[in-house]
């Protein structure tokens, strides 16, 4: 089962002076129980294609399919399809904490499975294994105003939020933005093992290459709209080619790697991150004795 | 939907539009817009007509961008259309059920929609052509002899600055805000009118408590820049008359003159 | 006398009432003209509140802060403290009023009555410090994030600002949009002779500075050189921080026996010391 690009083109504002094509011929393949990485800089179309894994947009011409079915469909029986493939998939805007709006944290993320039409005992239930997911204590938040936490916490109940409706696959757009350095860490942590214990198909935009390398499995590169590379961020970030074309600075440690190896030392290629290097100093120095 | 929204949005541009002076534009308007409403004849409405195609020709605005302005009017267009064809007495073209369509509908009809028409056009063409800031400084200009009276005219001003600035924020806003809860399941589109009606609370409260966040954050910037009310202010781009805007004025109290001789309705306009 | 003292300052909010919470407890530093100050702290450690005294945004419950020999508590001051001390905020939505560029960057020297000539001068000047000439007359919301807060730095330079005070203004953008920020005020500190202080989450900014000051918990627990702030590791890491990567690199290897400094802070530092290291064995 699989998320399918086919050939996905989308114009803004098609046949007036500000017609604007955000993506182009775009074709890719995302794998259930995968860990995608979207890169791009901004307006290279990120946001863009996020918006067609969920039926949010609809390409102006290729198509979308969710686990084989068209997310556009025509009719009225293939439209209800549709949109039962695309609850497949969950979605978290950038900033998601700025969509809470009910009284309760339990209020809001029980939004989602509401919509859905499930009984009251369903939707308590995913409300709280969610905020277990989300490291959010069922009893201690429940009744709480969602706009008396701190920022991190609110992220965590949007996020709540979306896994309320127990989505196959989860796209972030940019998770940890705005984060403090202790936000950003216990957020990848969640993030990370929602992939590995819960088997969530995780595809998220990033502008930090790190994190890329680190987290993701394969990365798929955008730039003015077009596909530029779609493999392994250790394969995709050796080309230099592809960073400077999508306007990209490669990963910090690969920099540091490539510092390294400028004065001689021998550090293998895909050698991106922190522990890498540090092994392979090791294995040098200790070599040199 | 949402992006259709052209009004406020300026076209920037060099043409003699854009640099008259915005408190002309602003007079010029009013007095235009007076006659559309006072005028009823054919050839004042085929003058008119002709004299706003000028202006939009000479504002080298695109002209889709002009058609768009009405797009989100196209509704009450219609329906006044509709209200009239079968509300004025008349000749019967056609019998649906209690109302009759007829001629003179259809004419006063015609007549009413394009005198909309040529108001929005009008109104969109001076936002078009003149930057916002410009256009609240004319407005607090031409206010500000009512200060005395306790208009806040330069509070006014700033309001509409600001609501100007931020009009294609909260649109973007508000559509990111409506493609978040579509996403956990919201529907907009379908249900009933009470359905409906509550599926749009997701929506405004995020909606509002972002304009309060904004509303707040920008108040300490401008505070942190200083701002205190009008009181001691200078302008950078102090309003001035020029000799084009002396033309325009001649220009147009001429056009208006004629307009008025050639109607005969001399009488009708100054007694109203 | 230093351009900026705080002395003994510590911000109550809601005093009194049931939410009371203390920002900032008895903080003490000086700033001297011309200085590039970064400082670290996670969120609600108290850096905002600190910043938003600087140009009397906020008065301290108790203590003082004094600005080139003005105090922000004494009213009439005020004017001319904001004048002396420009900031940048976090969202680069909210702090643009204009609806044109240009505009907008004239909007503080105007509300100080500037002279309209000189408004023009300034803002043409202004504009060009910052590169954004040719963006002059473009509406801010077709500018990226990077671009917009350059307009708001303009705008502070056009008041002639002496001081910058930076709140988290790279928060939200791009690595792009950062690096434009970061080159633009670095130029403003090295060319221009701007007092800096730069509020940050990002440690690879905070290297750049001449002094680093830690807050937690509203107190300032760490005060020195980039060098002597990231040689406490564990310290920093304890507080919800973290190193530059150079460092923490180092770190681990010091802790695997490799015998290196524990004063390393940049990519540059740490190859020589390696390179070093390998010519001795």
């Amino acid at each position: 089962m699989a998320i399918v690009l086919q050939d996905v083109s989308y114009t803004y504002m098609a046949n007036t002076p500000l017609e604007r094509q955000a993506l182009s011929g775009i074709s890719a393949v995302i794998q259930e129980g995968s860990f995608t990485a979207i890169a791009g800089h901004t307006g290279s179309g990120k946001s863009t294609l996020l918006q067609h894994l969920n039926g949010l947009i609809h390409p102006t011409s290729g198509q979308v399919l969710m686990d084989e079915v068209n997310l556009q469909g025509k009719g009225k029986a293939e439209r209800r399809r549709a949109k039962a493939a695309a609850r497949q998939v969950g979605m978290v805007f950038q900033y998601p904490e700025q969509q809470l709006f009910e009284e309760t944290v339990e209020k809001d993320i029980a939004f989602g499975p509401r919509n859905l039409g499930l009984s009251e005992e369903e939707i308590e239930e995913r409300v709280q294994s969610a905020m277990e997911l989300m490291h959010l204590d069922y009893k201690a938040f429940k009744d709480v105003s969602p706009f008396a936490l701190s920022g991190g916490q609110m992220r965590r109940v949007a996020i709540a939020g979306v896994l309320a409706l127990r989505p196959k696959y989860l796209v972030l757009d940019e998770p940890t933005a705005g984060l403090d350095p202790r936000g950003r860490r216990k957020l990848t942590e969640t993030i990370t093992r929602l992939h590995r214990e819960e088997h969530v198909t995780i595809i998220f935009v990033s502008h930090n290459m790190d994190d890329i390398v680190r987290l993701a499995d394969r990365v798929l590169v955008l730039a003015h709209g077009k596909l530029l590379a779609y493999a392994p961020p250790q394969e995709v970030f050796q080309d230099s080619r592809i960073l400077e074309e999508a306007g990209l600075q490669p990963p910090e440690a690969f920099k540091l790697a490539d510092e390294l190896r400028q004065a001689g030392f021998d550090i293998p290629a895909h050698a991106m991150l922190e522990e890498d290097i540090v092994s392979s100093i090791l294995r040098l120095y200790r070599q040199g004795r | 939907m949402l992006s259709d929204i052209t009004i406020g949005q300026f076209f920037p541009g060099d043409t003699f539009l854009h640099r008259l002076d915005p408190r002309t534009k602003l007079i010029a308007l009013i007095f235009l817009m007076v006659a559309i409403f006072v005028f009823h004849t054919f050839g004042v409405y085929t003058a008119l007509t002709v004299f706003t195609l000028a202006l939009v020709f000479a504002s080298k605005v695109p002209f889709g961008m002009i058609l768009r302005s009405l797009k989100p009017l196209l509704w009450i267009l219609l329906f006044t259309f509709f209200i009239h064809v079968f509300s004025t007495p008349g000749e019967s073209l056609l019998h649906l059920w209690r109302f009759d369509a007829t001629l003179e509908g259809i004419e006063r009809g015609a007549f009413i929609s394009l005198r909309l028409i040529l108001l929005i056009v009008l109104a969109s063409l001076l936002t078009f052509t003149t930057s916002p800031l410009k256009l609240t400084d004319a407005m607090e200009a031409l206010l500000s002899p009512l200060k005395r009276f306790g208009v806040p005219a330069h509070e006014l001003a700033m309001m509409m600055t600001i609501a100007l600035r931020f009009v294609p924020t909260l649109i973007e806003e508000t559509d990111r805000i409506m493609k978040a809860q579509e996403s956990r399941g919201a529907d907009f589109s379908e249900g009933s009118l009470m359905a409906r009606i509550r599926a749009v609370i997701p929506v405004l409260v995020p909606l509002f408590l972002s304009a309060f966040r904004r509303a707040d954050d920008l108040a300490l910037a401008m505070e942190a820049r200083c701002y205190h009310g009008g009181e001691g202010r200078t302008q950078m781009k102090a309003l001035s008359f020029h000799r084009l805007d002396g033309l325009a004025f001649v220009f147009t109290a001429l056009f208006l003159i004629i307009l008025t001789i050639s109607s005969g309705q001399l009488g009708g306009v100054l007694w109203g | 006398m230093s351009f900026i003292t705080i002395q003994n300052v510590s911000h109550i909010y809601h005093a009194g009432e049931e939410q009371e919470h203390r920002a900032l407890s008895e903080v003490s530093f000086s700033i001297e003209e011309g200085e590039f100050i970064a400082i670290l702290g996670t969120n609600g450690s108290g850096k905002s509140t600190l910043a938003r005294h600087i140009n009397g945004l906020l008065l301290p419950s108790s203590g003082h802060v004094l600005v080139d020999s003005m105090d922000t508590q004494e009213t009439e001051n005020i004017w001319n403290i904001r004048r002396e001390v420009g900031m940048v905020f976090q969202n680069p939505d909210n702090q643009i009023i204009a609806a044109v560029v240009e505009d907008d960057v004239a909007f503080g020297p105007e509300n100080i009555g500037m002279e309209p000539g000189r408004i023009r001068k300034n803002v043409h000047e202004a504009l060009e410090t910052v590169g954004m000439t040719h963006f002059r007359s473009f509406a801010p919301h077709l500018l990226s994030g990077g671009q917009k807060q350059r307009v708001a730095i303009a705008g502070a330079l056009a008041m002639q600002t002496k001081c910058l005070v930076l709140d988290e203004a790279t928060a939200m953008l791009d690595p792009r949009g950062r690096q434009e920020v970061m080159e633009t005020i670095l130029r403003l500190h090295r060319e221009n002779h701007i007092t800096i202080l730069l509020i940050t989450h990002f440690m690879e900014e905070a290297v750049e500075a001449d002094r680093i000051l830690v807050l937690d918990k509203g107190e300032i627990f760490a005060s020195g050189t980039p060098r002597d702030i990231f040689s406490r590791g564990k310290e920093l890491e304890e507080i919800g921080l973290e190193l530059p990567l150079a460092s923490r690199v180092a770190e681990k290897l010091i802790q695997q026996g490799i015998p290196l400094p524990n004063t390393i802070l940049t990519k540059e530092e740490l190859r020589a010391e390696l390179r070093q290291l390998q010519q001795a064995q």
